[in-house]
């Protein structure tokens, strides 16, 4: 059980990376399928089995339930609002308005590095967490010999 | 009978509840961690050592018993009934997102409940280790 929490987390910050990573890769985009410039994705994580309506139902004696059982991507959203694309005035540029103006994908690349800074250290935390477990695993097993 | 009463000392159990309590603990502080940028989420905290302690000492209540059917209340043969505790905490906060898990905190909680673990283990281990040496030695006088 120990391990499955940490390998969770694990699993929700590779996928919050693959997110980020896909954001600055992206960061020039200036057409999509659906016609407007690239826009800037998040992940929402959330805690199965600790919902409060969950906790409040769920008998307290039951230790796992109230521990929780990981983390889980809940989705993953676009920023849709159409204040958040930055303009630029470019009037050469072929997707150029009748004010020279070009929207350009909401991404701060800078706010993205800082991101996967922290998507990077928190899977390290969870590591260190499993590798602990694995080690104390590893002690009881050599009780007796 | 007589492996019964080996087996069901006080120390054994007390440590053998270590172990189980801070394995409890652990799975909670890596959920915290998993939990780290889950908004809303609110940490859980594990304790087991104040109502061991309160065993030990004797505290609390103390049930007469005069039947093996009689329940156990009090006293070190409640030890091995002791049920590590999970608590939601709900009363700090820490961040707008409602999150209150603060990393360093979790990380440092973790290396000590790791080295706890491990040394409830390794006194485990000698206890066994040394009456094994007193049952194999008492038979060879």
């Amino acid at each position: 059980m120990s391990y499955q929490i940490s390998t969770s987390g694990m699993t929700a910050q590779r996928i919050r990376m693959d997110v980020i990573s896909n954001n600055i890769a992206n960061a020039n985009t200036m057409v999509t399928a659906e016609g407007s410039p690239f826009r800037r994705r998040q992940v929402l994580f959330e805690a199965p089995g600790r919902t409060f309506a969950e906790s409040m139902t769920t008998a307290r004696r039951r230790l796992n339930r109230m521990i929780g059982c990981g983390v889980k991507v809940q989705k993953i959203v676009e920023d849709r609002s159409e204040a958040a694309y930055t303009k630029i005035f470019d009037p050469g540029h072929p997707f150029a308005d009748e004010n020279g103006l070009v929207l350009r994908p909401n991404i701060n690349v800078t706010t993205e590095m800082v991101n996967i800074i922290d998507a990077s250290r928190s899977y390290e935390a969870n590591l260190t967490a499993f590798n602990s477990f694995k080690k104390m695993e590893e002690r009881a097993l050599q009780i007796g010999t | 009978m007589i492996i019964g009463r080996i087996f069901n000392n006080t120390t054994l159990n007390v440590l053998k509840k270590g172990i189980e309590g801070t394995n409890q603990r652990h799975k909670a502080i890596s959920n915290n961690i998993a939990n780290v940028d889950t908004p809303n989420y609110q940490r859980a905290t594990v304790g087991f050592e104040d109502q061991l302690k309160r065993v030990l000492r004797g505290q609390g209540v103390k049930g007469v018993r005069n039947h093996p059917d009689h329940f156990i209340i009090g006293g070190p043969e409640e030890i091995p009934l002791i049920r590590p505790r999970v608590d939601i905490d709900d009363g700090t906060r820490f961040r707008p997102d409602h999150n209150n898990v603060n990393i360093d905190q979790e990380m440092a909680d973790l290396a000590e409940n790791t080295q706890r673990n491990l040394e409830f283990t390794e006194l485990l281990k000698r206890r066994y280790a040394s009456m094994k040496r007193v049952i194999q030695t008492a038979g060879q006088v």
